[in-house]
């Protein structure tokens, strides 16, 4: 440290200490500026705010142990919330209105008909839903016919309506207590409807006026009317081939439909009477016996046709925690939230109990409440399989073991975090949570960011010049090479997590080179990179594409750059500045308590707001 | 002058080497010094015998100046901070309580206006976190400080709100306070916003917040207002240490 | 006192009076300016295709948007051409007047072709959004997460808008400011939506008049600078003290009632308020020509998102560009008919620039989801007086849309053009030394007019 710096330091301790031998005298604490000035950066850094009447009072005190105050308060919350910021601002755990999250399988929209009386009822269904009727299958379940009305897709229905037949009610739909108005829905009786209370037991659980009364605006709903085959509550069902000859072109839609139903796939045709799983998308898309389960648990309800009609008033700004605003939001926001949520909560924890921050990237445990452990249980499944199908892969595996999650926690208990010890074995800190999965969509992507993040290292392609090039390998192709010879193998570990997806995509059913069916096939041109005949993502590092998020979560940790990257945003963010060339010496030493310590942010962060440096600056001379 | 034309190579005198004096070129290489030597070393007797000569000091080592100035800065409160501690000087109430608290007679808008202009980050948007102020942000204090230092004049003061449950005008306030009787109260104000007592802020502190007092109470004495005179100027007392530099930074 | 002190302290010494200098001297440039800059970021990725750079045949990795993939419904540029079977893509426009082409998300821009200039084959070398957004507006890649120069718009409140009330509002726009040599009253005003402007500046009657907040403002001011006198580093203390009295003229002039998201919108209702993906920044457009009419500002920019088609939304890419542009259209409308606030007898359109720029562009391939990804080309458009207009600079090749040689004679020898060039040229336009802020970038002397 520069004599000058040491001289002005060492005059300060002087002074602090005939302060002290004031205090001796006098009984009194006789502070100087620069005592509450440090008190002051200390209770933003580690309290979140600054030093109340009585804290400064507390100050004032000669017997006041600095120490112990630091110690007590590097545990709070609102210390936890101050370092996770630092991690969240780099990471930015959020996804707004550009990513929606509304597969067919999950999305109950709702239409209008009139009832036999006359008076309208509100009627629930899934768009794509498989019915054995070819006038309704995919479709609404009431026809032109029933009601007067079409349904275009995303559309308010056209035409003049008429009474449906209480017949044609009885025949076609149902009546459901569901998981939005009920918090028992699964019992035989549901009688805990949504009331006032629900705001204390559940709180930001505030389904949408529309959702809670009958179309005349004033009756309360007691029970929803659903398509029945969207009421079946088995777990799977058989797949279904309804043998219609695919249409010709230019033929329209039968039975006064305005789209087509839907065609056997291949896959169906393959595997027809076979049992599939209702929980995925492959299910919902080839069985007339999938539905949404009990309470509808397996859906998200809306208040109209299209899939982003509003179902809760929800913010969109939460800092500390709380909302700041409400406003109606659909159901795919809903998600979007707890998805968000768990992550923070999961830094906020490892943070808060000083664990090995390391978990960060390699935990397999984590924390659900009610709608995460519905995500998990029940809707993660809904985009799983696609042309994954082909290989028979049906039963959708997430990088969360469903079995993992407890089941007691209702859909609309927001309040109860219960831990999950260990997600499964593909389960690897933040990398594998939905947010991260989704706000980062490509393998790259992931990559990337988590190489910036935790290693404080970027991909910079200065100056390069890009040819056009036929070669598929980017860590050979030039103007690629430089930032892809390490991009590819870090982005490889992603191989079996699909793209904006949690889905995994198990070795035995996808060996990591060469595809199973024929090269034409959806499987091998959407799963399969047909210039490498490998996994899409795999090429660059078939080994990590076994060893998967956590085998780059070890990577990482093990790096030599982590414990330094960990060190300088942590000590830049409460220092407020860039780490000079002269804090050298000083970084060495923080990474050494940092390691030594355990890889435990209390240690570090003490080791900061203790220093001379961050005592600095707040010094009464700036 | 003959080496400058040299190097500059616009001359027309001939250097040594042009005009062929070898020996002059010699001696022009050296320089002057190195000439002055090669004549002492050969235009002197040597010596019988050679002694040692002392040891010359070492010259110095290169001192480079490094730059020592001192990094730090005066930090700006994050949004956060700023928040949760409002939330706070409003007793404690959830954001969307104090948003409807707030609100009336153009005081606050709604939660949602402000967040940006405040510097929070949207992650959503990847918008990041500000960390400098600027005059929408400054604007956006101030706006904020008012509707709290009303609000708690209204409550604290008007209210007649026992001491103990008052949060921002913990005192017993006077009419037409003295300089003592103000000092002491805003003593209360300076340590809850800016962190420490006026005895250790600039001298002239206390004054130039005792003008403002008066002016204010001076310029709502006799008119009808929701607050009295003395209130108002309490509460602009606050309004100006909420947006005090030293209480955005830290 | 020692050698090893001496100089630590004059190296001090030197440094504090370094910082201090180009603060006051930014405040006593005489280059002052009355000329009004508009930037607009493209969130997302466009797909150059569509617009500057056409392509309407299946040629190398083109796969050109057609009636499979593209909702050709509201374009109305869009005319038809066969591509393959029963597929149409579009025809190219073309026009006489200038040598460019177009595709037909040009929208009504098409009407005002002889004013812009196009700069395509930009050379970004990434395909992150954050990274190419910080590319477009810095002319550098992020380091460590973070932009490690000052974007475009900071540039030019530091050297032209320091004297304005607001030098630079962002509104959703990737500004960033870096560097201790930049004068603070730079830093950009950071908004959500371009209503937030009113909220902040709006006070309430009821308890305080306006000379108490005059004598507030005063306090808080002189508290500042008395701080700053007191303090080794002043210019904290001074940017706060100078963004007090901008708060406090702002509010003298009573100028929130102008900008309330109703005032903007009855005054300016040729924008649509009510476009799904531009209701926002149709807002932020009003408020710019206001701020501009009042002399308010130097620099605004607003982001328009939606451009980012990897799946089955590559079908609305078009109509967003089309709607993007008729902003823009609308925009130089009006700055066409609206009086300069300093000069007489102009308008504003004769001194307003505006740059509109994206994140980098999307494949010429169709992917496997029916959209396009990420791509590392780009295009960019300029309307400005100083730009030579009806003209596109720098291209890219045929069969890969990959940025090719740009036929400038840059020192380095040929190379495609680069973000930077453009920024360098934009700034050197208006007689700023893009060496201050640019570490790379060669000013491309054949754009400019």
């Amino acid at each position: 440290m520069p004599r000058v710096q040491i001289t002005v330091r060492r005059s300060i301790a002087a002074l602090c200490l005939l302060a002290l031998a004031a205090v001796a005298r006098d009984g009194a604490a006789d502070r100087e500026l620069a005592d509450y000035r440090y008190f002051r950066a200390l209770s933003v850094d580690l309290l979140g705010r600054p030093p109340t009447a009585g804290e400064l009072a507390a100050l004032d005190k000669p017997d006041f142990d600095l120490n112990a105050w630091i110690d007590t308060h590097l545990a709070g919350p609102a210390y936890a919330s101050r370092l996770a910021s630092i991690y969240l601002d780099a990471l930015r755990l959020e996804v707004g209105p550009s990513f929606q999250f509304v597969p067919n399988p999950l999305v109950l929209r709702r239409e209008t008909v009139l009832g036999p009386d006359g008076a309208p009822i509100y009627v629930y269904f899934r768009r794509g839903q498989r019915r054995v009727d070819p006038a309704t299958d995919g479709d609404f379940c009431l026809t032109h016919d029933e009601t007067g009305l079409s349904f275009p897709p995303n559309a308010p229905s056209l035409g003049f309506p008429i009474a449906v037949s209480q017949e044609v009610l009885d025949a076609k739909t149902t009546l459901v207590k569901p998981w939005w108005l009920y918090g028992d829905y699964r019992a035989a009786l549901p009688s805990d409807r949504i009331s006032k209370d629900w705001s204390t037991r559940f709180p930001s659980f505030v389904p949408v006026p529309q959702l809670l009364v009958e179309p005349d605006g004033k009756t309360p709903t007691t029970a929803v009317r659903v398509c029945k085959e969207e009421a079946q509550t088995a777990d799977t069902g058989n797949v279904y081939v309804s043998g219609r000859p695919a249409p010709k072109k230019g033929e329209p839609p039968p039975a006064g439909r305005l789209t087509q139903p839907p065609g056997d796939s291949g896959f169906a045709k393959a595997t027809k009477g076979r049992a599939v799983s209702c929980l995925s998308g492959t299910g919902f898309q080839s069985s007339v016996q999938c539905g949404c389960g009990i309470g509808l648990e397996r859906c998200m309800p809306a208040s109209g046709p299209q899939f982003e009609s509003a179902a809760f008033q929800l913010p969109t700004h939460t800092p500390l925690g709380l909302a700041f605003d409400a406003s109606p939001q659909p159901a795919s926001t809903w998600e979007k939230l707890w998805w968000s949520e768990e992550a923070k909560r999961f830094l906020l924890k490892i943070i808060v109990d000083d664990r090995d921050f390391r978990e960060v990237l390699t935990s397999r445990a984590t924390e659900v409440n009610g709608p995460l452990a519905q995500f998990y249980r029940f809707l993660a499944g809904a985009t799983c399989c696609g042309p994954a199908a082909d290989a028979g892969y049906a039963q959708p595996e997430g990088v969360v073991d469903p079995g993992a999650v407890p089941a007691a926690l209702v859909p609309e208990d927001t309040a109860t975090w219960l831990p999950i010890a260990d997600r499964g074995p593909h389960a690897a800190g933040i990398l594998t949570m939905p947010i991260f999965l989704v706000k980062y969509g490509s393998r790259r992507a992931r990559a990337h960011v988590l190489y910036n993040a935790f290693l404080c290292k970027d991909f910079v392609a200065d100056s390069v010049k890009l040819a056009p090039s036929d070669e598929p390998d980017l860590t050979k192709r030039a103007g690629c090479s430089a930032c892809h010879q390490t991009l590819e193998p870090m982005a490889a570990f992603f191989t079996r997590v699909a793209e904006s997806d949690w889905t995994w995509l198990p070795s035995q059913l996808f060996p990591a080179s060469g595809c199973a069916k024929a090269p034409s096939s959806g499987l091998c041109k959407q799963v399969y990179d047909p210039a490498f005949h490998m996994l899409r993502g795999a090429y660059a590092s078939p080994a990590h594409v076994e060893e998967g998020p956590p085998g780059l979560a070890k990577d990482i940790v093990d790096a030599p750059e982590f414990a330094p990257c960990v060190v300088e945003n942590v000590a830049q963010s409460l220092l407020g500045r860039q780490l000079e060339p002269e804090d050298d010496a000083w970084k060495t030493q923080l990474v050494k308590t940092f390691v030594d310590g355990g890889y435990r942010m209390r240690t570090l962060v003490r080791a900061i707001v203790t220093s001379p440096r961050y005592r600095a600056g707040n010094d009464v001379r700036r | 002058m003959k080496r400058e034309n040299y190097r500059q190579g616009a001359s027309d005198a001939k250097t040594p080497a042009e005009s062929g004096s070898g020996p002059i070129l010699f001696f022009w290489r050296l320089g002057v010094p190195g000439a002055l030597a090669v004549t002492l070393v050969f235009g002197c007797a040597a010596p019988a015998a050679l002694a040692p000569s002392a040891p010359a000091p070492l010259p110095p080592p290169m001192v480079a100046a490094i730059d020592t100035t001192p990094k730090e800065r005066r930090r700006m409160m994050p949004p956060e901070v700023y928040l949760r501690a409002y939330l706070g000087w409003f007793g404690g109430l959830a954001p969307l309580d104090v948003q409807a608290k707030a609100r009336g007679k153009n005081m606050f808008d709604s939660w949602d206006d402000y967040l940006a202009a405040l510097g929070l980050p949207d992650y959503k948007v990847d918008l990041p976190r500000q960390s400098q102020s600027n005059t929408l942000m400054i604007a956006t204090l101030g706006r904020l400080g008012e509707a709290l230092c009303v609000r708690a004049a209204e409550h604290d003061l008007h209210g007649k709100t026992p001491a103990a449950a008052r949060v921002v005008f913990a005192f017993q306030p006077v009419a037409a306070p003295d300089d003592a009787q103000f000092a002491e109260r805003f003593d209360v104000l300076h340590r809850l916003f800016l962190g420490y007592p006026v005895r250790l802020a600039p001298s002239d502190r206390a004054a130039h917040f005792f003008a403002l007092y008066r002016a204010v109470a001076a310029q709502h004495a006799g008119k009808k207002g929701p607050l009295t005179p003395d209130e108002t100027a309490w509460a602009a007392v606050c309004t100006a240490l909420v947006q005090h530099p030293e209480a955005e930074l830290y | 006192m020692k050698r090893r002190t001496f100089l630590h302290v004059l190296g001090g010494s030197a440094a504090a009076v370094a910082l201090r200098k180009p603060l006051w001297a930014a405040a006593n440039s005489p280059a002052a300016s009355d000329d009004f800059f508009i930037f607009i970021h493209a969130a997302g990725g466009w797909d150059v295709t569509l617009w500057s750079d056409p392509r309407n045949e299946r040629r190398g990795l083109v796969e050109p948007a057609s009636s499979e993939n593209t909702d050709t419904a509201p374009l109305t540029h869009w005319k038809g051409t066969k591509l393959d079977g029963d597929v149409d893509t579009f025809e190219i426009l073309a026009p006489r007047d200038v040598p460019m082409r177009f595709g037909p998300g040009i929208g009504a821009l098409y009407d005002l072709r002889s004013r812009l200039t196009v700069v395509n084959g930009l050379a970004m070398a990434t395909v992150s959004h954050p990274d190419g957004t910080a590319f477009s507006a810095t002319g550098r890649h992020l380091q460590g997460g973070r932009a490690p120069a000052s974007s475009v718009d900071v540039a030019i409140a530091n050297e032209l808008g320091t004297s304005q009330l607001l030098p630079d509002v962002a509104v959703q726009f990737p500004s960033s400011y870096v560097g201790d040599h930049l004068d603070r009253r730079a830093v950009p005003l950071r908004v959500a939506n371009a209503a937030t402007v009113a909220k902040s500046l709006a006070r309430g009657e009821a308890y305080f008049d306006p000379s108490d907040r005059t004598a507030i403002t005063a306090l808080v001011t002189a508290e500042a600078h008395a701080l700053a006198k007191r303090s080794t580093f002043p210019e904290t203390y001074e940017r706060i003290a100078s963004q007090t009295g901008a708060v406090q003229q702002l509010l003298d002039d009573k100028l929130e009632a102008a900008f309330t998201q109703k005032a903007l919108q009855e005054r300016y209702p040729q924008f649509d308020y009510k476009a799904k993906n531009f209701g926002g920044a149709a807002l932020g457009a009003a408020f710019t020509v206001e701020a501009m009419q009042r002399n308010l500002v130097r620099c605004v920019g607003f982001a328009i998102g939606g451009f980012d088609t990897h799946n089955q939304n590559y079908k609305q890419q078009a109509h967003t560009q089309q709607e993007l542009f008729g902003v823009v259209a609308t925009l130089v409308d009006l700055l066409d008919r609206t009086p300069h606030p300093t000069r007489q007898g102009k308008k504003l359109a004769d001194h307003a620039h505006i740059l509109v720029f994206s994140d980098f562009c999307r494949t010429p391939q169709i992917n496997l989801s029916g959209g396009r990804d990420h791509y590392p080309n780009n295009s960019a458009l300029v309307i400005s007086p100083r730009f030579v207009a009806g003209r596109t600079f720098g291209k890219t090749d045929v069969e890969q849309v990959l940025p090719a040689d740009a036929g400038v004679a840059f020192a380095g020898g040929a190379r495609p053009l680069a973000p930077p060039d453009l920024l360098a040229t934009f700034l050197h336009a208006f007689d700023i030394d893009p060496a201050r802020y640019l570490r790379d970038g060669e000013v491309v002397q054949e754009m400019l007019a």
